[in-house]
């Protein structure tokens, strides 16, 4: 039981620092962004391809990975960023330009989602991949609470992001100018605000959860160019249920699919091995966070936290 | 020299057009309201002049520059800020937090300008770290007309800043637009339909379909027949 609720809030908060990136974006520039799935993906495998360029510098003690990585992280997020800007330019800002919908900028998204999966295989391939070979065994913290070190590092990764995100946001001058977009875009204007500045930095601080978040997920997972993908589903439940736009919501809606979909599962699979049946239950995570978030929009349709009149065609 | 001159203005939304030939100027430091029924284009004029709405002809000049092509964030610097009717604040962010946002555009600290607007509106002073969100009507509005103020403007635009608003906020509300122009040296374009502000002001406008039917000085705009008329239905005391 211990064990599925570690596992479960090292999932959440994956899925939190994804949820956090993606309900920003989708609040400021007013769409559903379908290739956030595959910035994490591109983040991941950034990483793999930095830590090839570099030398080796030996691992941390107990971690499976050490300076090395790092920097790696470092440069796959900035690299990421560079790229979602890039993508900016060439794709979603000349829409913005031409005044279309949410839902065509939505529909471009898919587009470039599917342009960046397809870069994704061509350069890495379709097989599996992995930052360290090594198998990592979970050390006992006391309490009855045993996790791998790399889970440790993982969540002290995620606070730190969450925190800093939080600090960007509260209290410096831009992610004050974001969260004012966000509340109302005609006011920020005439306020003084910029909108394609206040949109540069939504890549920003977007691309680089990304780029950092799917490394993470990437540590925690074995690499595939579809990782991403097929994380997204878990991602925009997250984003419906905490509400577009709320910080909070994104944390807590991330944390609660995360720990209920490791335990109803993890129940499941219990259950399931004892009865003798032999199903994979695992590959109906999705499916527990779908029920979550048919049960919060039936009774809260703006989500857990958010604003009572969200309208994507802002 | 006029602070604000509007020329033959011609704006509207999509094929409609809402304002037909609109000409106004102010001078600096004046009160100037511009009354008119619903739907008569007061807030399009507005917003025409803050750069939310892009006009399809005429000129207009901001202490004798041209703000056509301009961008709202642009005019702002330039020392226009806009009150909007509606949306006024940003709800989920703190007085203080709004307040800021107002001063977007000054560079360093931004403290002696807090303190500026709560000398005119003491009832914020207190209140910084409460959401605007939870605020009552009278109270978004000062906060609103507080957050347009961070800037300094030369020329402060208020849209309908009574609407709303019981009797004795009305009173306290004017005396604070009055205070405004005294403290900041501002001009003040404000859209309303409340008598008492039309009676604060220096000068009218009678904006009626689109079109200024009419501009004078307050008493002699007060005593207009047109205006009475057209919009107080013939009873109007001009006493102030």
């Amino acid at each position: 039981m211990t064990d599925l609720l570690i596992s479960g809030i090292i999932y959440g908060s994956i899925i939190t620092i994804g949820a956090i990136g993606l309900t920003l974006m989708t609040d400021i520039l007013g769409f559903f962004n379908f290739a956030y799935g595959d910035f994490f993906t591109l983040g991941a495998f950034g990483t793999l391809a930095f830590l090839a360029i570099f030398p080796d510098l030996g691992t941390f003690t107990g971690l499976s990975f050490g300076w090395t990585m790092i920097f790696a992280v470092i440069l796959s997020a900035l690299a990421t960023v560079a790229v979602m800007l890039l993508f900016d330019f060439l794709f979603f800002r000349r829409l913005r330009n031409m005044g279309v919908t949410s839902l065509f900028m939505s529909l471009a998204s898919l587009g470039v989602s599917f342009i960046l999966r397809a870069i994704i295989y061509i350069v890495w391939g379709p097989k599996v991949q992995y930052y360290s070979r090594e198998i990592q065994l979970s050390r006992d913290l006391g309490l009855g609470i045993s996790m791998k070190v790399d889970e440790l590092f993982i969540l002290i990764c995620v606070l730190f992001l969450v925190a800093m995100v939080f600090y960007f946001l509260k209290y410096t001058k831009i992610g004050k100018s974001l969260r004012a977009v966000s509340d109302n875009k005609m006011l920020a204007q005439a306020s003084g605000m910029r909108p394609s500045r206040v949109i540069m930095w939504t890549w920003i601080i977007c691309g680089l959860l990304a780029g950092v978040g799917g490394t993470l997920y990437g540590i925690q997972v074995q690499l595939n160019p579809s990782m991403g993908w097929n994380f997204m589903i878990t991602l925009f439940v997250a984003v419906i249920m905490g509400g577009i736009g709320s910080f909070w919501g994104a944390m807590i809606a991330g944390m609660t699919i995360g720990i209920a979909g490791e335990m109803v599962t993890g129940l499941l699979q219990n259950l399931a091995t004892a009865m003798q049946l032999q199903a994979n239950i695992s590959v109906y995570k999705p499916a527990i966070a779908f029920i979550f978030v048919i049960v919060i929009l039936l009774l809260k349709p703006q989500g857990l936290f958010g604003k009572p009149k969200f309208n994507l065609k802002q | 020299m006029n602070i604000l001159e509007v020329q033959s203005l011609v704006a509207g939304y999509g094929a409609q057009d809402v304002l037909f030939d609109v000409s106004i100027s102010i001078k600096p430091g004046e009160i100037v309201s511009v009354i008119g029924p619903n739907g008569a284009g007061k807030s399009t004029l507005l917003k025409v002049i803050a750069g939310i709405i892009k006009p399809r002809c005429g000129e207009i000049l901001f202490r004798g520059e041209s703000l056509l092509n301009t961008h709202p964030w642009d005019i702002t610097s330039r020392g226009v800020s806009w009150v909007p009717q509606d949306d006024k604040v940003f709800p989920t962010m703190t007085i203080k937090e709004n307040l800021e946002m107002g001063a977007f555009l000054v560079c360093g600290d931004i403290s002696r300008q807090i303190e500026e607007v709560c000398v005119i509106f003491p009832q914020l002073k207190d209140r910084m770290k409460q959401l605007a969100g939870s605020l009552s009507g009278g109270q978004r509005q000062m906060l609103a007309i507080a957050r347009a103020l961070m800037t300094r403007p030369d020329l402060l635009l208020l849209d309908e800043p009574t609407a709303g608003l019981a009797p004795n906020l009305v009173y306290m509300m004017l005396n604070q637009i009055r205070e405004i122009t005294a403290r900041m040296n501002s001009a003040v374009l404000v859209v309303t339909q409340s008598l008492d502000a039309v009676k604060l002001s220096d000068k009218g406008y009678l904006l009626s379909a689109g079109l200024i039917k009419f501009e004078e000085k307050t008493d002699s705009f007060l005593a207009n027949p047109d205006v009475r008329e057209l919009y107080f239905g013939g009873q109007v005391s001009t006493e102030t």
